[in-house]
């Protein structure tokens, strides 16, 4: 599974990106961004990954912009240290909302949430594949 | 004038001296002279109501006059006048009374008739004013004290009110992320970190008693707030300082640095390819002039103006030049002038 990071302190990236790699090795994460600007180019430039981990005060606005610029597919978990854009998060792909400092508990269930949503939708697949099939 | 509010100690008072009247002076009028105890009573009731009356009429003048805590002396010194202006003219009447209602024998009547008369209705009428004035006065510490009490709570709300609009909340949980992450990479730096953070909230703390601080205290606080900033930012972020040793003791109002420096981190962008400079020194003219590279960042940052308000608002209160702000293409600046110890008292006294 393949995930990014985009968040603006890079020491804060590096602990989330340690954290996911203890919690689950199965995500690989494959980038870490830290502006809107470079996180849209990113996402133009590259397969959608499986999740993102998005804070919301980047270098060079709210994260929220990247959405509005280029289509993203997949799930987002929100990390950040204000509390006020839940609601405006909940618009968004989001799973959850973590708040700083990042618990390690707390995003230990929220990958847990990522993959028992992946598991009901990957059971779905196959109906689907069938139904295709059928036709 | 202002009416008492007494009705229930008036009736009680006056039955309690109306009872003291009775045994101790009319009794004997009753027993040995043969007065007729209605004519004994009816009079007694009049006299009481008098002096009463007289008192309570006399002390809503001097509250009037002089009213408050801080007119107790003024006030006592005009109310024993006036009561003993009262007790001649109603002591005189009292006899006057008596020897028309034949309490007295014409042959009795002397000068000492009048002294007694005098002393006593000027006893009784001393002794009424003092409860009363004594209940007034616990009345106004009363409110005196909930007064302090309501303007001590509100100067504590109005610094914890700027305390939390100073240093954003956010600024405290960024740097507790800041420090997960630092704990593990290098607990060293951990340590310091935390040594920094904590220096910051107790001057955050200590400094909003203070309208003013030495401008080589912020500076301080500013080593420590920039350690923060420096970690979480790395290289994305400096901040040079060129200050004239002259100008370490002039006086500034306190965090007005940090809300310079943390306007600065929230409306441009920081980070490695685009770094943010903060240049902080001072001139000539004894200003202190902090100065950053513009690079706004491009979402619209919803900007209150607070903090600029805020130190504007300050140097008014406190009487002293304004501060000036510059924006240009690739340059945001702001003079703050430093304040001298005597320019301070001076503007200071003249308030």
């Amino acid at each position: 599974m393949n995930l990014i990071i985009i968040e603006d302190e890079s020491i804060a990236a590096r602990r989330l990106k340690k954290m996911v790699q203890e919690l689950d090795p199965a995500f690989n994460v494959i980038a870490l961004l830290d502006s809107i600007e470079k996180s849209v180019k990113w996402l133009q430039d590259n397969p959608g990954p499986d999740l993102i981990l998005l804070d919301i005060e980047l270098v060079d606005g709210q994260s929220f912009e990247i959405f509005s610029q280029v289509e993203v597919q997949c799930p987002v978990i929100f990390t950040t240290a204000y509390d006020e854009y839940a609601i405006k998060a909940f618009k968004i792909n989001s799973i959850d909302y973590l708040l700083k400092p990042i618990q390690e508990k707390e995003l230990a269930q929220s990958l847990q949430k990522f993959r028992n949503l992946k598991k009901v939708f990957a059971d779905k697949q196959p109906v689907q594949v069938n139904f295709e099939a059928l036709l | 004038m202002k009416k008492l509010n007494d009705t229930r100690f008036r009736i009680i008072g006056m039955l309690i001296q109306n009872l003291i009247f009775f045994l101790f002076f009319y009794l004997k009028q009753v027993v040995v002279r043969g007065e007729p105890l209605w004519k004994v009573v009816a009079w007694q009731v009049l006299f009481v109501a008098v002096i009463w009356e007289c008192v309570r009429f006399v002390i809503r003048i001097s509250r009037h006059r002089y009213p408050g805590l801080g007119l107790i002396r003024p006030r006592i010194i005009y109310l024993a006048l006036l009561l003993t202006l009262l007790a001649v003219v109603v002591g005189s009447w009292h006899v006057w009374m008596e020897l028309w209602l034949g309490f007295w024998l014409e042959e009795q009547h002397d000068i000492y008739n009048y002294l007694y008369s005098i002393g006593m209705t000027l006893f009784f009428s001393q002794l009424i004013a003092g409860i009363y004035e004594a209940t007034y006065y616990l009345d106004q510490w009363k409110k005196s004290v909930l007064r302090t009490d309501e303007l001590e709570k509100r100067t504590l709300q109005s610094q914890l009110d700027s305390l939390k609009n100073q240093v954003s909340p956010h600024f405290l949980f960024n740097s507790l992320n800041s420090l997960t992450a630092l704990v593990e990479e290098d607990p060293k730096r951990a340590v310091r970190f935390i040594e920094e953070l904590s220096a910051i909230y107790r001057y955050l703390l200590q400094s909003n008693e203070q309208e003013l601080t030495t401008l080589a205290r912020e500076l301080e606080f500013m080593d420590a707030y920039s350690y923060l900033l420096k970690t979480r930012f790395e290289e994305g972020f400096s901040i040079t300082k060129e200050i004239e040793s002259v100008h370490y003791e002039y006086l500034i109002p306190p965090l007005t640095l940090q809300i310079l420096v943390e306007n600065a981190i929230k409306h441009n962008m920081v980070s490695e390819s685009k770094p943010l400079h903060i240049r902080i020194y001072s001139d000539e003219a004894n200003n202190l002039i902090v100065v950053n590279n513009l690079q706004k960042r491009k979402t619209y940052v919803p900007s209150s103006k607070t903090g600029l308000m805020n130190i504007s608002a300050k140097y008014s209160l406190l009487n002293q030049p304004p501060i000036v702000v510059n924006e240009s293409n690739s340059h945001f600046q702001v003079i703050v002038p430093l304040i001298t110890n005597q320019r301070h008292e001076l503007n200071h006294n003249r308030r």
